[in-house]
């Protein structure tokens, strides 16, 4: 590597990092980087440059882009342009029709809670913060390992449970099927988390809420808390809710 | 005249971060897409419209990072993901500014390996906002230099052309003597370094 200039050997380090050395090249800069510890130093700086300098790119980007946004009027809406639609077409559109409306017959038809409930259902993931006292840890542990019913006895154990004790026991009860508990227990979470100024839990509950009323065949206070959460683009779970979601839980409500 | 957009799927924004295309245009479908919803969960958790967009910035910063270094595998949507970054940025700043944050647990609705990721991207972040102010000791034209170089992907031929140098070997000579300048700093601030060495190595 000696026989290199140092601007060669820093271009040398750009190809190496960017995986562009051949074979032979690669072998003769790797002996170089295990015997010769100044050359190994310069390699991880130049290394950690590129992380930087990518980092400072990306950022001043970020800041363009932040200030343009920022002089930019609201986001418009999209847009559709409308076509005349020609006459031969309404014929294909016609069977179309009734091709959707067979499609629909059959949704409705084989729709029930369960499905609906199935169909958004997930287990809530939980992680440990690593400042937590063991014996919580050791509490939630049970959920984590999806240990239901030693978290429920663990919790109503408990002398003070926390808010978040209170959620995850809601979702406990989920999967134990004691739905009439999930639901008191987020409605419990709702109420405490109205309290705080850090209502951190507000999304979570409330679409967990929502699931559980559509469990519990609950249909109206299910899509009250649903049209909340669609209604609502800053909601966490708004993305999870949509127009047809909430029809078939109207179907089910009205054909109930 | 209405303004079409244009909404990209999540996996057409996670490919072309990945591939390195220009983010510029990515980064404002971003923002118009999720800065409304995150910046309301700033607001309402004791933030103020500017901390809003600062943290929304930094939790864009920490998504890319992870999306390029393939470690966002897409098991959640981009919405939920970059919500839960801006989540643990924000508490980590409430820790800091001593607000009493009544959970000591976070939950995200997100897989326990996003979760470590998140933590992960979020610690690293927290270092390479400290060796970026090195970035600010170089100069101007030292910066753009190196960014044209390094984030832009110019070539050196471009480059000289751009920066108005004489040749394209007195541009590299100038790139060198920056990228020698930002060693330097390196080498000056060795905790700095180490530690931010560790996480590159264990990220």
């Amino acid at each position: 590597m000696d026989k290199y200039s140092e601007i060669e050997r820093a271009d040398l380090i750009d190809r190496y990092l960017t995986k562009g050395l051949s074979a032979q090249e690669k072998t003769t800069f790797e002996q170089m980087l295990q015997n010769n510890p100044s050359f190994k130093q310069d390699v991880e700086n130049m290394e950690i440059s590129r992380e930087i300098i990518f980092n400072y790119g990306l950022r001043e980007d970020i800041k363009r882009v932040r200030n343009e946004m920022s002089h930019e009027s609201k986001p418009a809406s999209v847009h559709t342009e409308r076509k005349l639609f020609p006459l031969y077409a309404m014929r294909v559109a016609a069977s179309l029709l009734l091709l959707i409306a067979a499609f629909f017959w059959f949704e409705y038809a084989t729709l029930s809670g369960e499905k609906l409930y199935n169909e958004k259902a997930s287990m809530y993931q939980a992680s440990a913060y690593r400042g937590e006292p063991t014996d919580r840890q050791e509490i939630k542990n049970y959920y984590l390992n999806g240990d239901f019913v030693n978290y429920i006895n663990a919790y109503q154990a408990a002398e003070n449970p926390s808010v978040e004790d209170i959620f995850l026991a809601g979702n406990a009860y989920l999967h134990l099927n004691q739905t009439a508990k999930a639901i008191e227990s987020f409605e419990k979470v709702l109420e405490i988390d109205e309290a705080l100024k850090v209502p951190l839990f507000k999304d979570d509950a409330e679409y967990y809420l929502a699931l559980a009323e559509v469990k519990q065949g609950n249909y109206e206070a299910a899509i009250h808390w649903f049209e909340g959460i669609e209604n609502n683009d800053s909601h966490q779970y708004s993305d999870k809710v949509n127009t047809t979601y909430l029809w078939k839980l109207k179907f089910l409500d009205w054909a109930k | 005249m209405t303004k079409v957009i244009q909404k990209s799927s999540d996996k057409e924004i996670i490919d072309a971060i990945k591939n390195g295309k220009k983010l510029e245009s990515y980064i404002k479908e971003l923002y118009r897409l999720y800065f409304n919803s995150i910046a309301n969960f700033i607001t309402t958790n004791s933030g103020n419209p500017e901390d809003a967009e600062d943290f929304f910035q930094e939790a864009l910063v920490v998504f890319i990072d992870l999306v390029r270094k393939d470690k966002f595998r897409g098991d959640s949507s981009i919405k939920t993901f970059l919500y839960a970054i801006t989540k643990n940025l924000w508490l980590n700043e409430l820790k800091k500014r001593s607000r009493s944050v009544v959970r000591e647990t976070e939950y995200f609705n997100n897989t326990e390996h996003e979760t470590k990721v998140i933590q992960h991207g979020v610690n690293e972040n927290e270092w390479r906002r400290q060796v970026l102010a090195f970035m600010d000791r170089l100069g101007d034209n030292c910066k753009k230099i190196l960014v044209l170089f390094y984030y832009e992907e110019m070539s050196m031929k471009d480059i000289y052309k751009v920066m108005n140098y004489e040749s394209e070997q007195v541009a590299r000579n100038m790139k060198y003597r920056c990228m020698k300048k930002l060693h330097e700093l390196l080498d000056e601030n060795p905790k700095i370094r180490q530690s931010f060495k560790n996480l590159l190595i264990h990220g």
